[in-house]
């Protein structure tokens, strides 16, 4: 059966979850986010999935075995999955890119959306703890840190962007029109 | 009631040995503390060398608590369905403790001179470098911090087992050992 790597990124609160959701729903498709081989691993000790913690073990892994034994694992993730779409929700890195570039087929997703746009739904859905309280300026902040950089440098290597600073419906038939449209050739 | 057999005993001292006895006479389950790294490490597909094994247990120790063997090893238990269930590779005071704690506990501690432990060490070559290493590399291997602490597990044990004779020596008294263990209902 053929198989369907579809990678997805955009910065926070960009709308990748709406995205995501209208893969899985069309497709079944199965869905790996970079973090979990750490969560996995978290759970062997039972210890809580933390960002802390995540990241100390992310850290770890990286420089006591190898920079890339996380993407690796990943990669080893979406291989396994059987469903004839794979979702790798959260890329983060180029290595990332070079992970769904070496399955047959794939398509790379960047939902781009501008950042004024993305601060009120993130005050709106409230995600994590605390993000109803945040002014404009702390999600400034934390929209600057490296892993959101890095993000943006990934646009350029995107097969389809999605502009994401209009209405659901206007983002409904981006997904129908451009994504289906591309997913159901390679599925041919 | 569930009966849970501890086994401790310094590196090649025959604790797989007992494990496997237990296991095919008494239809057992068995929970190594090792293999737990061992899943960490075939998820992130890093060979089971020494010093790989050794790198995550002491990060994992220091990042997230002297307990995270026990809270994998007590998960683990809870998942057996077996009415005997042996434990092997506990390494240290605290471990044993927890597992003190479950009823029907029966810990064993396996001795064996470092002699025999490095030819069978040897021999056997579980681990990449194992049948290459000197003796005076595994006498330092033998007392490193992972390892150190185990021979003073020994004062604690109900049952101590000595395997410096043969093999069929070695399994008779391990035979009779578990019998003690276990009662007679089984």
């Amino acid at each position: 059966m053929k198989k369907i790597i579809i990678g997805l990124t955009g910065r926070l609160a960009s709308g990748k979850g709406t995205v995501t959701r209208h893969i899985v729903e069309k497709y079944q498709a199965d869905k790996t986010r970079s973090s979990d081989p750490l969560r996995e691993t978290l759970d062997i000790f039972m210890v809580p999935q933390t960002r802390e913690n995540l990241d100390a073990l992310s850290t770890f892994l990286r420089t006591t075995y190898s920079e890339n034994v996380i993407a690796q694992a990943v990669k080893r993730y979406l291989t396994k999955s059987s469903a004839g779409v794979v979702i790798f929700d959260g890329m983060r890195r180029l290595v990332d890119v070079e992970t769904i570039r070496s399955f047959e087929h794939s398509l790379f997703i960047f939902v781009d959306t501008n950042q004024e746009v993305r601060y009120h739904r993130s005050v709106q859905r409230n995600e994590n703890i605390g993000d109803d309280k945040m002014t404009l300026d702390e999600f400034i902040a934390k929209d600057s840190d490296e892993p959101q950089q890095q993000i943006e440098a990934l646009k350029e290597y995107a097969d389809v962007i999605l502009d994401n600073n209009g209405s659901p419906d206007e983002l409904q038939k981006q997904l129908d029109e451009r994504v289906d449209a591309v997913i159901e050739k390679l599925l041919k | 009631m569930r009966k849970v057999i501890g086994i401790a005993g310094k590196i090649a001292s025959g604790k797989g040995i007992a494990a496997e006895h237990i296991i095919s006479r008494y239809h057992a389950g068995c929970i190594d503390y090792s293999q737990f790294l061992y899943r960490v490490l075939d998820i992130f597909d890093v060979p089971h060398e020494r010093k790989n094994i050794n790198a995550l247990s002491i990060f994992l120790r220091s990042a997230y608590g002297q307990g995270v063997f026990n809270n994998a090893v007590l998960q683990q238990l809870e998942k057996q369905s077996e009415s005997i269930v042996a434990v092997t590779g506990i390494r240290r005071e605290q471990e044993l403790a927890q597992l003190r704690k479950i009823e029907g506990f029966c810990f064993l501690y396996i001795d064996s001179d470092i002699h025999s432990r490095y030819e069978r060490n040897r021999r056997a070559a579980r681990k990449p470098g194992d049948a290459d290493m000197t003796f005076e590399q595994f006498v330092e291997k033998d007392s490193d911090d992972s390892n150190n602490t185990i021979q003073d597990l020994m004062v604690s044990a109900d049952f101590i087992i000595d395997n410096n004779g043969t093999v069929d020596e070695f399994h008779a008294h391990i035979q009779q050992v578990i019998t003690n263990c276990v009662g007679d209902s089984n």
